[in-house]
């Protein structure tokens, strides 16, 4: 693993150049791009613009075909499949569009999910303490053994949060997790996000495409600014 | 790999209904060749064992098999009768111990076996309460019986009628039971023993009734002449044997002519087992000298044919069931392909998720097995009652 | 199972409390004993087992009232005959208790088995009819074969062999005590040759058809009334005997029991001499069998 010395970034990108393998398949360049750590920015740009594309490759489950991604110090190019998926249950925290819980699991057992595919040496009884905590700090103590199906979507979102905070992550990656939601959630989810990244410290990259969620945000970054080029192969770029 | 262990748990505990059918098919799939194997290969054993020890029978010529199961396992039709003469030749040849059998009669379901006191030696039958049959009359019961009816010694039984208007034959008995056997798991556990002398008396060939040569009987007499007594037909006969009355029974007619069902003969050694087999080879009498092992074997070898086909059946129906089965996981991965990729995207190797697929298949299988096992010894502790239930064994 | 023979032990105990000597000795089964276990149906087998086996064997003659003839086995006694290494038969229908009883085969000794040729049929039982059956009736043997001392040396010959078989390490002394026994048996019957051929009867007259043997073997001109020693007969009956006096002009009446005093003067009117001749079947109250047929020969011998 490859760490790059004397950064205060938490994101650092350099001649990324990724392109799906299918032909026909999205293609995109980024040359240099960099992220403070601690930073809570709104991703936004249009459909197909590789927002989704970008959360993957920070997220290590993307690799691109040349270029760096350094995350925390850590360049994901340089490791392994094996590593960079250590590496992301521990150091990266995602939140996705669709809520994906496991229906089967409880509400703490969804929470301690990263714990159950990679035993982080911490202790469980500690962890399930931890995942019970963030479970009250968003108000759903009391729901710790319900199943995902008897919560409301605002309330999964809300676990799918806690999941993601379960190991503090340096990193928060949120793709669309307010797409799902009405309004009032939507805003609840982001302030909770805004919130628990604050609280631990984590850089918080949220894609969306609701304009009016941005407010929450000091920092807006419109991918265009940071891809070069983004297309489907065989269309070349701009 | 333990969380996979988890969640693969976690996943069956939720499906429970896909999950207990799943199992249960598997089980099936398992248990039910072993279950016919076991349960035929136990009642071959049970059969020859009862055969192997009784070496050599002799009956009317007939069906072997007919001879076999009416005087080891005293069932249904009784074979045609042989005169007692046959009997006490066989005894004086003094080549074997002969025992008198004789099956023909029933009482509340269960045979009435009459023979003598060396079939409990022979058998290894002990008692459970109570004696041994002493005199005429008096009978001793197998275990089953005796829980069957809920009667012990001191209690009494009544042979049962070959037909309904059976008045001048087969005689209602009353029976007294003098001792309970201690069970055997062997077709004497539902027997009704009695002296053989006893079924004659059953049969009619023996009465007991009032004296009529004594003066006291006047009025069972019609007429007494020198020499001659002639009862009218209200002379009482007695239709059950006391210590007060067994003096006044007797037998019409020559021992010698009365009837058995067979005698099972016991050599000390092969050569006089050979001696007997050569002298009633050619049925000439009548006769017929069996080996039960020999007939039964026979039997056998159709039973195993038929279990062969059966187990081949049931392998068929599991290579159905295990199509079925697979179909049934593949199409379940199918539908979990979403969540299997969530599990990646948080950092779920293929390696985790294959073990995922692994545990619930695993724990499926190990769950059939112990459930398919547990049933197999449970089937096994049982499977001389179930068989001596459905089969009289 | 081996169960004491609580009549034996009973009639032991009576006997000795009386100060006379019981002459079964030793006859009180214990359980678990080693010895194997005979049973007699009558006192003359009994009297030959014992002096046969010795101590080889526990010979027992269950206790019974009046004649063994008679004996309605109870169900100690079967159980005890159930249990029993050997049970020795008269055989000769003696024993029609078999007809009703269960025993194993293979313990029973038919002391008369190989004098089958030389059984006395009875004369034919009174006929009767019942129901469908027709006439019938119960015809048997005579079955006093000990009265005749060569039928009764072929029967100890018998029992010699089955106690010889249930102890084969005591054959030699069996052999030996038979042989005492057929030479005192032998004895007895040129006694009984004499006894009788001294009389030089025309006829004797048999209270009882039980002295069957004893009139072959000794040649007796006898017929057999159906009398019981202490009853009066009737004046039916003394008809039939005067009738019968007239065909069989006897002197002598032999009698199972002391006859009563009527009737012993009545037949001394008639000028028949009651002489009691004592059967043996049962057991005797102070002597043995050859004590009992030595005081029969005596009586018979006129004075």
């Amino acid at each position: 693993m490859r760490e790059v010395p004397g950064s205060s970034a938490m994101i650092e990108l350099k001649g990324v150049d990724f392109r799906y393998p299918s032909s026909g398949g999205f293609a995109m360049r980024i040359d240099e791009a960099s992220i403070p750590a601690g930073d809570c920015i709104a991703v936004v740009g249009p459909s197909g613009s590789g927002k989704t594309t970008l959360l993957s490759l920070l997220a290590g489950i993307l690799a691109p075909a040349r270029g760096t991604v350094v995350i925390n110090g850590t360049d994901l190019c340089s490791l392994e499949d094996r590593q960079r998926r250590r590496f992301r249950i521990q150091h990266i925290g995602q939140v996705f569009q669709a809520f994906e819980l496991l229906h089967y699991l409880t509400v703490i057992e969804n929470v301690m999910l990263p714990h159950y595919i990679l035993a982080s040496g911490k202790d469980q009884q500690d962890l399930r303490q931890r995942a019970l905590d963030l479970l009250c700090d968003v108000g759903l103590g009391d729901k710790a053994d319900s199943r995902p199906a008897e919560l409301s979507h605002g309330e999964q979102q809300r676990v799918a949060v806690c999941r993601a905070m379960l190991n503090q992550p340096a990193l928060l990656l949120a793709d669309e997790p307010t797409g799902n939601l009405d309004q009032d959630n939507k805003q609840n989810v982001v302030d909770l996000l805004l919130d628990q990244a604050r609280r631990n410290n984590s850089t918080l990259l949220m894609v969306t495409h609701d304009r009016s969620l941005l407010d929450s945000f000091s920092t807006v970054l419109d991918i265009r600014s940071v891809v070069l080029g983004s297309a489907h192969q065989g269309t070349g770029y701009p | 790999m333990k969380g996979a262990l988890f969640l693969g748990w976690r996943y069956l505990a939720f499906h429970k209904f896909k999950t207990a059918i799943l199992a249960a098919s598997i089980t099936l799939m398992l248990f039910l060749p072993a279950a016919t194997r076991l349960l035929v290969n136990d009642s071959a054993e049970a059969l020859t064992s009862r055969a192997r020890q009784t070496p050599l029978v002799m009956g009317a010529a007939g069906s072997p098999l007919e001879l076999v199961l009416s005087s080891l396992y005293f069932h249904a039709e009784s074979p045609p009768a042989i005169s007692f003469a046959t009997f006490t030749e066989l005894r004086d040849t003094g080549l074997a111990l002969a025992i008198p059998m004789n099956t023909r009669f029933h009482s509340r379901g269960s045979p009435i076996v009459g023979t003598s006191l060396d079939y409990f030696d022979f058998r290894n039958l002990e008692l459970a309460e109570g004696r041994m049959m002493g005199m005429l009359g008096e009978c001793v019961i197998g275990a089953r019986v005796a829980a069957a009816h809920s009667i012990a010694a001191g209690d009494s039984l009544v042979s049962s009628p070959e037909t309904v208007f059976d008045i001048a034959g087969v005689y209602p008995l009353k029976m007294t039971i003098t001792g309970v056997l201690a069970p055997n798991g062997s077709a004497d556990d539902d027997a009704i023993f009695v002296d053989y002398k006893t079924t004659w008396v059953i049969q009619g060939l023996g009465h007991g009734h009032q004296d009529v040569a004594k003066p006291g009987a006047a009025s069972g007499v019609l007429n007494r002449s020198e020499g001659m007594v002639t009862a009218n037909a209200s002379v009482v006969e007695y239709a059950e044997i006391t210590p007060a009355n067994v003096a006044e029974f007797h037998f019409h007619g020559a021992n010698a002519e009365f009837p058995l069902n067979s005698v099972i003969m016991v050599p000390p050694d092969e050569k006089n087992a050979a001696l007997l087999r050569g002298r009633y080879q050619d049925n000439e009498q009548g006769l017929q000298m069996i080996v039960p092992t020999s007939v039964l074997n026979e039997l056998l070898d159709t039973v195993f044919t038929v279990q062969n086909y059966i187990i081949l059946g049931l392998a068929i129906l599991s290579l159905a069931t295990a199509a079925v089965i697979t179909l049934v996981f593949l199409l379940s991965q199918q539908l979990r392909k979403g969540e299997f990729h969530t599990l990646s995207r948080i950092g779920a190797s293929k390696t985790y998720i294959a073990m995922l697929i692994a545990s619930e298949i695993g724990f499926v299988l190990l769950g059939s097995l112990v459930l398919a096992a547990g049933l197999t010894v449970v089937i096994r502790h049982y499977a001389l009652q179930i068989l001596q239930s459905f089969l009289s064994l | 199972m081996k169960f004491h023979s609580s009549a034996t032990l009973l009639m032991t105990l009576l006997l000795t409390a009386c100060g006379v000597e019981s002459p079964h000795g030793t006859d009180v089964v214990t359980a678990g004993r080693g010895k194997p276990l005979v049973i007699t149906s009558n006192y003359p087998l009994y009297y030959f087992a014992r002096e046969i086996a010795g101590e080889s064997a526990d010979v027992v003659f269950p206790l019974m009232d009046g004649d063994p003839a008679n004996w309605k086995p109870a169900s100690e006694d079967i159980t005890q005959m159930q249990s029993a290494d050997l049970v020795v038969l008269n055989g000769a229908a003696y024993e029609p208790w078999l007809n009703w009883i269960s025993l194993p085969d293979d313990v029973l000794l038919d002391t008369s088995a190989g004098i089958r040729e030389r059984l006395i049929p009875l004369a034919q039982d009174t006929l009767h009819q019942h129901g469908p059956q027709g006439q019938h009736s119960h015809p048997g043997l005579a079955f006093t074969t000990w009265l005749d001392p060569t039928l009764a040396t072929e029967q100890a010959r018998a029992i010699e062999q089955a106690i010889s078989a249930l102890a084969p390490q005591n054959r030699e002394t069996h052999r030996a005590r038979l042989a005492g026994l057929e030479a005192r048996l032998a004895a007895l019957d040129e006694d009984l040759q004499r006894a009788f051929g001294a009389l030089n009867e025309p006829a004797v007259i048999f209270s009882h058809p039980v002295y069957q043997y004893l009139a072959a073997r000794y040649q007796l001109n006898g017929v057999s009334m159906h009398w019981e020693p202490q009853q009066d007969p009737g004046i039916k009956a003394w008809i039939e005997f005067r009738e019968t006096l007239r065909r069989y002009p006897a002197n002598l009446m032999i009698w199972e029991g002391q006859p009563d005093q009527e009737t012993a003067s009545q037949l001394g009117q008639l000028g028949v001499r009651p002489v009691v001749f004592d059967t043996a079947s049962n057991l005797p109250t102070s002597s043995d069998y050859f004590a009992v047929m030595d005081a029969n020969i005596k009586r018979i011998s006129p004075e």
